[in-house]
């Protein structure tokens, strides 16, 4: 029994995991696929949406001698639902608002920018945002230290599994409902806007798009769900850490790496492209504990799925640059339900 | 209105005229300056000095979508098709003011946005039907072929509902049979109050279709009046065959 239990502890925290990713997958295919935006500063939305959800769900801490300090909200002042708190339905919306924000501040100067500049300028503004106001914010951010005691959602003291399996649970709702929404805006008439801007910017102009909203909106939203994706990972984590711990730019090249070999432009290929990657990795850490392998190898499988990904890059490149799930045609098509007005 | 190129004068204080329900043509040696000004009118390109008037209104320095929504589009000389949407897609796109472009109507869906893409639908695959591109509407416009591409430009700047459409040697490489097909639907919608503004090297077109013709050389002018008397125009023999 208690084996079993560990077990369903361990699955579920990989495929909450799993889903947090993904939906940081969707959200670059919302800005990549559809609108053809090169955004390389996906780990500044996904840590600012972090920082922001930690804080929402935490207490403050004033700074003291083992502690810089960190802002938090008091969390009486957040009503209760049947002795859930609902701090965490306030977090990840915060989370999200203050990624898109900062999208919004960034897209200003930087999207008027073509392709590969633009990937450069979101790369250093992501950057900036995390390691020099992130960690250098002492007593608002907790500085290097970063923070942790962040709570699960629902908590089941000793009975771990059960805090996990639930987690997991929040986590692939807000997955599966992220997901429906992106394909059915992918299929709008707006989609099929943002990917005019995708094939050929000034023929979008010149048929009477406005290219720099579209890309606006396509870059806010994108961030958005970038931020939420952020506040699932701290209460995942439960705790927030600076670059050289957490939010490096290798999480951005992570998710790139995700939808190249998913394919770009498909919202199932993506997901599937962030379960090869995740899986390998799940696979390579738990091994040694599965199977008797030699001791010198068994500390070093981990790092031999770096060089399993680049080579799965590599062929991908060259033998199916669509990535495993090509996109689509995506046909506007009339959805199920419409509003009436 | 001029433009440069680094030290290369490609519109050289340009001053010309198109008069609304004609077909006009504009013709000239390569080189000459005429798709620079398409693309400046198109908004493309800002004009370095000098203006340009749409009616009574001042059309220079908008930004180009703007400029389609006033009724002016261009189809351009190479295609510039939507590759990776479907060639009835990219004659949605190009119908003006759609209510479902943006990401809220995008997200909860109306009834009346729908009911535009039925509409827009019906209209795209009329027009479709009309360059004979209907059998191909599901395919992606990467599929086509350099006729067919243009074809597809051709339809494209009709389905945004232009007053004046500058045309960019709309029916070079599009086969005998077609091309006059594509030319008396032109002559149609010109009875029907449309303007055209149209660069073509092929002589028996411009002299068979065009009310008016200009004649440009280094970035202006040099000619102007009715087919044949553009023809007959020495400047515009000198130009073509050299001094």
């Amino acid at each position: 029994m208690a084996e079993l239990t560990g077990v369903v502890a361990d699955v579920s925290r990989f495929l909450a995991y799993f889903a947090i990713w993904g939906i940081l997958a969707i959200a670059l295919n919302m800005q990549l696929g559809q609108a053809g935006l090169y955004n390389a500063g996906i780990v500044g939305f996904w840590g600012i949406g972090a920082y922001a959800a930690a804080m929402v769900v935490t207490d403050p801490v004033a700074a003291g001698i083992a502690t810089p300090g960190h802002w938090g909200i008091d969390q009486s002042v957040f009503p209760r639902i049947a002795g859930v708190s609902t701090s965490f339905a306030f977090g990840v919306v915060v989370a999200g608002i203050a990624a898109a924000v900062l999208a919004f501040f960034i897209a200003i100067p930087t999207l008027r920018l073509r392709a590969d500049y633009f990937a450069i300028a979101t790369l250093g503004l992501g950057e900036i945002t995390m390691r020099v106001f992130v960690k250098n914010l002492q007593g608002v951010t907790g500085g290097v230290y970063g923070f942790g005691g962040i709570p699960r959602p629902f908590e089941f003291g000793f009975e771990t599994y059960k805090t996990e399996l639930s987690y997991f649970g929040l986590v692939a709702v807000a997955l599966l409902v992220i997901f429906l929404a992106v394909e059915r805006m992918s299929r709008s008439p707006w989609g099929r806007a943002l990917r005019t801007v995708r094939e050929d910017e000034d023929a979008a102009q010149a048929f009477g798009k406005d290219t720099f909203f579209l890309k606006l909106q396509s870059f806010v939203f994108g961030a958005f769900l970038m931020g939420v994706s952020g506040a699932l990972f701290a209460f995942w984590l439960r705790g927030v850490f600076p670059p050289e711990n957490q939010f490096t730019p290798q999480d951005t090249f992570t998710v790139w790496v995700m939808v190249i070999i998913g394919g770009m432009g498909n919202n199932r290929g993506v997901l599937l492209g962030a379960w090869v990657f995740l899986f390998l990795e799940y696979v390579t850490v738990r091994l040694p504990s599965w199977i008797d392998i030699p001791q010198a190898f068994a500390i070093k499988i981990f790092y031999f799925r770096l060089i399993a990904i680049g080579v799965i890059l590599i062929l991908i490149i060259l033998f199916r640059p669509q990535g495993l799930l090509p996109e689509k045609k995506h046909v506007a098509k009339r959805p199920r339900w419409v509003l009436n007005w | 209105m001029t433009k440069t190129f680094g030290g290369v004068r490609a519109v050289d204080r340009c001053t010309l005229a198109v008069q609304s329900g004609t077909i006009t043509g504009l013709i000239g040696p390569n080189g000459a300056g005429k798709t620079t000004l398409f693309n400046m009118i198109i908004g493309l390109y800002a004009p370095e000095e000098g203006s340009i008037t749409f009616g009574v209104e001042r059309i220079d320095g908008l930004p180009a979508y703007e400029i389609v929504d006033r009724g002016v589009v261009k189809s351009f000389q190479i295609p510039r098709e939507f590759r990776r949407l479907t060639v009835l897609e990219n004659l949605l796109v190009a119908h003006p003011r759609h209510p479902g472009e943006n990401p809220i109507a995008a997200l909860f869906g109306r009834r009346r946005v729908w009911d535009h893409e039925e509409m827009i639908r019906k209209k795209g695959l009329d027009m479709l039907a009309l360059v004979e591109l209907d059998p191909l509407s599901d395919a992606y416009a990467s599929d086509l072929s350099g006729g067919q591409k243009k074809l597809l430009e051709l339809a494209r700047a009709l389905m945004t509902e232009p007053k004046l459409v500058l045309l960019d040697e709309p029916v070079a490489g599009v086969n005998p049979t077609l091309t006059k097909k594509l030319l008396s639907l032109l002559s149609d919608l010109r009875a029907n109050g449309k303007t055209f503004f149209m660069i073509e090297h092929d002589m028996d077109v411009v002299m068979t279709q065009c009310d008016r013709v200009i004649a440009m050389h280094q970035g202006r002018p040099i000619a102007e009046g009715s087919p044949v008397e553009v023809r007959r125009d020495e400047k515009v023999l000198e130009a073509y065959l050299g001094a």
